[in-house]
């Protein structure tokens, strides 16, 4: 079968679980006894293997199966879990990922499998039943939700007691569910029963191994119940035990609750290629386009009833973007999913211990930004856990608990999401960096001296800067903290560095919500419309032509008491036809870049719009000073200015 | 010469359209189709010369490139004839502003013989070949090498050296 139509597919789905797969083991690290992680463990791999194997993929097929195996064993209680199995499986999910790639670029027979798979199938061999017999009925067990909690305390008085009984088919058994019902008849005649395991329906389905559970409210003496039940053909054992009202055994219910809600999230999603809502969202920017044209046109012919069905279509045209905006809109957590695995594998390989704290997940952002944003964080977060957080003896000398924390904390805030990366390790030694960035040359001895602290902490961001003294594996290769930047400006994002010495340190990045769409300011310039992001303007001043000054080559003004330099934007654009240097009053547009204040002087002020960024397209690429363009309601096409390579 | 091997048909069809008084032709394969200027160019800055700014195709930003410049010819204002040429090059969408498109043409593979080093003011470097139809010689345009943006900065240097 040619499956090579499907191989995105696959491949989509393959990560998909080995995410999964990835969060699940860590989650089960934390919490061995808990048996819906291991569940869910168990579908990815089982799926997986399934997939593999359909796709002809043999090597993938043959480790999930035993990863399969070992999972079933550890579901059945034949195998116990310890660190050995989970590094085991860790391993494996490592060596799925390689494959994954692998498989990318049509070469999986590359890989070497046997390594892991002999040691997975040495627990599976080696692994001897560990509990006894006896001990094994302590798996399933009867646990009651809060809200049952309080119907069950209601029912109990004096009279009437609760008592679980544990009712065991002869192995041979097979009419289980004629025999279960005749239990449970039994049951009804003497009490009333307010919960069993499994459930009743599984129970009438014959969804159950050998024994069974039912909690049975019931004023009779029990043990009558119980000789009754004894008697039904085929029963080999029956106990009763009395619970104690006030030691109810109770489920752990949030948490099967959030992963039954995973489930189900993942059931109602659809997988689109990104290409497709790219078109769509085309479509509909044309479609806004195109309604502000039949505004333009509604407004000279002054028909009340066109008037009302343009605003109709404008109100409907601005619903239809926002949604197909929303569509490609990802929850951070994608990329906030692989961090735990990474903490953990470095901070077992560097001797640290240290806790990851994830909080708002959930956060949204443009699938654009989404594929950038990850590496960066990669980054940060190697930096906070190589140089940040010191060493458990170190901490514990200045005071601090030995287990570090990293907080990784993402919300929004406006048109803006803001990922905060928070440490308590050592901080950034501000002498430290000042020394370096003299050392390189980076900064004058004079400049230096004026600069606020967090001027000076931004210095790191310069390429080669890193005050690590020795470079190890994880980072501190002088690489990174200015890659980052890069990044995170190529998105239109902004970075902070906030931080006391030997208490910790903050990074926050400013992300915008879309890269998609942006609100801007339109100015006109001899006879041509830029579009200048609103996000880079501080204000919009009016100035006189006298009171631009001309400093050296530079020409000036000044604002609230400081000189700030000023552009002609017609300048930077070789733009024809300006007129600006024959009026009298100037429109000046004063943005922001970084710390620096420039004034930007324009012909003319249009208006605000929310523009669609469009990108030059491949043909011209880069285009120096152009961010892009987007297209006006009357069909043409005005560009986005850069402003970072303009002021 | 790589477009003929790829022929297996004995014929191929070309677009024919003007630049001066000089016929040039195009495979209508690469071509998307053909726009009058009805709308404005928005001139971009720092863009290289010959790309005379781009268009706003029905949602689409596309650059436009006019040809006379780009092969180093004199300069005509647009006119009502003007017509771009949406050709489809390397994935990305480019227009070719010419003085004239002409017609569709039929034209035996055989015909195709290979460029002089100069065609009517064009260097063989841009060009697939000359067909001779009737007694007119059409000259074939190599779009991947006419339209190539990396080249662009080699080609400029080239123009000021002849």
């Amino acid at each position: 079968m040619d499956t090579s139509q499907y191989l995105s597919v696959f491949m989509d789905e393959c990560r998909e679980h080995l995410q999964t797969l990835n969060q699940s083991l860590l989650e089960l690290e934390h919490d061995p006894e808990n048996s819906s992680i291991l569940d869910q463990i168990f579908r990815a791999a089982h799926t997986l293997k399934g997939a593999s194997a359909t796709m002809g993929f043999n090597k993938m097929a043959n480790l999930t199966h035993t990863m399969e195996d070992v999972l079933s064993k550890l579901r059945s209680k034949e195998l116990t879990m310890t660190p050995e199995i989970v590094n085991t499986l860790f391993e494996a999910v490592d060596l799925l990922e390689i494959l994954a790639n692998k498989i990318g670029e049509g070469k999986e027979e590359d890989i070497e499998i046997s390594g892991v798979v002999q040691a997975l199938q040495l627990f599976t061999v080696s692994g001897v039943a560990v509990q006894p017999q006896q001990e094994r009925r302590k798996n399933i067990q009867l646990r009651y939700l809060e809200a049952e909690k309080d119907e069950i305390l209601a029912a109990i008085n004096d009279e009437t007691g609760l008592y679980h009984f544990t009712v065991k088919m002869a192995e041979n058994c097979v009419l289980k569910g004629v025999r279960v019902f005749m239990v449970l008849r039994e049951i009804e005649r003497l009490g009333t029963i307010v919960k069993s395991v499994p459930s009743l329906k599984d129970l009438e389905d014959e969804k159950f191994d050998q024994e069974f559970i039912v909690a049975v409210l019931m004023s009779n003496p029990p043990e009558e119940l119980a000789k009754c039940i004894a008697n039904i053909t085929d029963i080999a054992e029956v106990n009763f035990e009395k619970i104690d009202p006030q030691n109810l055994p109770l489920e752990k219910r949030a948490q099967n609750q959030t992963v039954e809600d995973r489930v189900k999230v993942t059931g109602q999603t659809v997988r689109v290629d990104i290409r497709k809502l790219d078109v769509l969202m085309n479509l509909v920017a044309e479609l806004v386009i195109h309604r502000s044209r039949l505004e333009s046109i509604g407004s000279v012919l002054q028909s009340k009833d066109l008037d009302e069905v343009v605003e109709q279509v404008g109100r409907l045209t601005l619903d239809l973007r926002d949604s197909v905006l929303k569509t490609r809109m990802v929850p951070i957590e994608t990329v906030f999913s692989r961090f735990p695995r990474l903490v953990r594998d470095l901070s077992k390989e560097l001797g640290k211990e240290i806790e990851l704290i994830i909080e708002g997940g959930e956060t949204e952002l443009d699938r654009t930004v989404i594929d950038e944003i990850g590496d960066p964080l990669v980054h940060i977060i190697r930096n906070a856990v190589d140089h940040g957080i010191e060493p458990p003896e170190e901490r514990e000398k200045a005071g601090k608990p030995r287990t570090g924390t990293i907080r990784l904390n993402a919300y929004q805030e406006g048109n803006n999401v803001v990922i905060a990366i928070e440490d308590d390790g050592r901080g950034f030694n501000v002498e430290k960096v000042k020394e370096k960035a003299l050392k390189m040359g980076l900064v004058t001895k004079e400049a230096l001296a004026e600069m606020r602290e967090d001027q000076i902490l931004e210095l790191t961001f310069m390429p080669g800067f890193s005050t690590a003294s020795k470079v190890t594996d994880v980072s501190g290769r002088g690489v990174g903290m200015d890659v980052v930047k890069i990044k995170v400006d190529s998105l239109g994002g902004m970075i902070r560095i906030h931080s006391v010495f030997g208490q910790g340190s903050l990074l926050e990045i400013r992300l915008p919500l879309t890269l998609a769409i942006i609100q801007t300011l339109m100015v006109q310039l001899g006879k041509e419309i830029y579009a200048i992001p609103s996000g880079y303007i501080e204000q919009i001043i009016s100035l006189r032509q006298d009171e631009i000054k001309q400093v050296r080559s530079q020409q000036v003004c000044m604002l609230r008491g400081e000189l700030i330099p000023i552009i002609r934007l017609q300048d930077v654009l070789d733009t024809p036809d300006a007129i600006n240097h024959e009026l009298e009053e100037l429109d000046v547009v004063v943005l922001r870049v970084g710390d620096r204040l420039v004034g930007c002087v324009v012909d003319s002020l249009l208006r605000q719009q929310d523009v669609v960024i469009k990108s030059l397209g491949g043909y011209l690429g880069s285009v120096k000073g152009i961010a892009g363009a987007t297209i006006l309601g009357d069909g043409k096409v005005a560009l986005i200015i850069d402003i970072r390579a303009v002021a | 010469m790589k477009a003929k091997e790829q022929i297996v048909e004995e014929t191929k069809q070309l677009i024919i359209f003007k630049l001066g008084e000089e016929e040039f032709g195009v495979d209508i394969l690469q071509v998307r189709e053909i726009e009058k200027l009805d709308q404005n160019i928005t001139r971009v800055p720092k863009a290289p010369a010959f790309v005379e700014g781009v268009i706003n195709l029905r949602g689409e930003i596309v650059p436009i490139v006019d040809l006379r410049k780009r092969f180093g010819l004199s300069l005509k204002p647009i006119g009502s004839d003007t017509r771009v040429i949406i050709v489809e090059v390397n994935d990305n969408l480019v227009g070719m502003m010419v003085d004239a498109v002409v017609k569709v043409l039929r034209i035996n593979v055989s015909a195709i013989e290979d460029a002089p080093q100069i065609a009517k003011g064009v260097d063989a470097y841009f060009l697939n070949g000359v067909a001779k139809v009737d007694d007119r010689l059409i000259v074939l345009l190599n779009l991947d090498r006419a339209l190539s943006a990396e080249e662009a900065k080699e080609l400029r240097e080239a123009d000021l050296g002849e």
